[in-house]
Order: structure tokens, then C-alpha cells, then sequence
């Protein structure tokens, strides 16, 4: 038997969805890249292709929702909880404290992207919390 | 919550696998409960109950600075 089809179904959906996200993700960026940056692209079609690569990050959150939403075990779905909480506490707090910073000090200015980038980052962290206070660092992260 | 079921698990030979089988959750859940890291929901506290063929009560004992506080 395959790793893949060892997997939990909920695992299972959750890591084709981050995949489709990331896919997404890519493709839109090197489609802004190419046809705003290099060939000038404007109006409309140019915001809309802008936001894409952003839309498409945005569905790592949602991703990461359906996870605790359709995870049957109920000490993951906790852990997963707790992470997401850590990644939120951690990425609010740098987005704050930057925020603060550039107003008032000669600090240079940090692209909004970098805080759903963060937050991404910020997960691992609560993996890590996740197991050196409750054993496990839950199945994905 | 102090619970007593590595004790039950060790009288029947089961390892924290088989639990977790019979349970149908994972072995990490199974070790945190045991470990006092985690308290069950009440509907997986009865499953094990019934697993063990034990009352509630006989498997999970209340904290004893919770109880003298009572």
C-alpha cells in the first residue's frame, strides 16, 4: 500500500487542496510577473490578476479550516486549534510591533504579503509548542 | 483529571495502538489522555467506558485538590 492511500481521508484532502492552493498561487504570480510587470498590462484585468496571487493565499486559511472542521480526532482538531492560534498570536503581534516601528522609526517598509507569509511560518512555530507542551505535533503542519 | 487507563491497558495487554484501534482514534490521543496532557470529550470518555466495560467513573478520577476543594 502507498503512503498516499495509507493516509486519513481528511489528511488526504487536506494536502490536494494546499497542493491546488500552491499550484495557484505560482501560476497567478508568474501570470502578474509576465503580463503586468514585463508586458504592461492595465485596467481591470490588471487588479483582477493582481489579487489573484493574494486570493490564492487567502485559501491556505480556508484550507486550514476544513482541516479542523473535518478532522474526526478530537485531540488533533485541538492541536490544530492551538496552532493556529499561535501562528495568529505571533503573526498580529509582528504586524503590530512593525507597524508601530515604521511610523516612528527610520525602518524599511514591509510588503503587506509578508504577513500571510508569517502566519504560514507561525504555524510551525505551534507545531513545536504543540509538542513540547502536549507530546504530538499533530498529523499536518 | 487523573485517569487509570494505562493500568486497565496493561491488565489486557493491549498496547496504546490497540486502544487507539478499538477507539478509532489516533495512538497520540490515546498517550495524551493517559498522560493527563488531554481530557476527553464526554462522548469519548463513554467510549472508552464501554470499551473497558467500565463506568465513567471507575476509569477517570477527579483531581485530589479538586475534590478537597468541594
Amino acid at each position: 500500500m502507498t503512503a498516499i492511500a495509507r493516509t486519513k481521508p481528511e489528511k488526504r484532502r487536506y494536502l490536494v487542496r494546499m497542493a491546488m492552493a500552491m499550484a495557484l498561487y505560482l501560476t497567478s504570480l508568474f501570470a502578474a510577473e509576465v503580463l503586468i510587470e514585463e508586458r504592461g498590462l492595465s485596467g481591470w484585468p490588471a487588479y483582477m490578476l493582481a489579487a489573484l496571487p493574494g486570493l490564492a493565499f487567502a485559501a491556505v486559511f480556508w484550507i486550514f479550516v476544513r482541516l479542523i472542521v473535518e478532522e474526526r480526532d478530537e485531540f488533533f482538531r485541538m492541536l490544530y486549534v492551538r496552532q493556529m492560534m499561535v501562528a495568529t498570536g505571533l503573526t498580529l503581534t509582528a504586524a503590530a510591533v512593525w507597524g508601530f516601528m515604521e511610523t516612528y522609526l527610520p525602518v524599511p517598509h514591509l510588503a503587506a504579503f509578508w504577513w500571510p507569509t508569517i502566519w504560514c511560518f507561525g504555524t510551525g512555530v505551534g507545531a513545536v509548542y504543540n509538542k513540547i507542551t502536549m507530546g504530538s505535533y499533530g498529523e499536518c503542519r | 483529571m487523573n485517569n487509570r487507563l494505562r493500568v486497565l491497558r496493561a491488565e489486557r495487554r493491549w498496547s496504546q495502538q490497540d486502544l487507539a484501534d478499538r477507539l478509532d482514534v489516533s495512538r497520540q490521543s490515546v498517550n495524551a489522555i493517559e498522560t493527563g496532557k488531554y481530557d476527553p470529550s464526554l462522548p469519548l470518555a463513554f467510549k472508552i467506558a464501554d470499551v473497558f466495560e467500565l463506568a465513567i467513573e471507575e476509569i477517570f478520577l477527579r483531581d485530589v485538590a479538586e475534590a478537597a476543594a468541594e
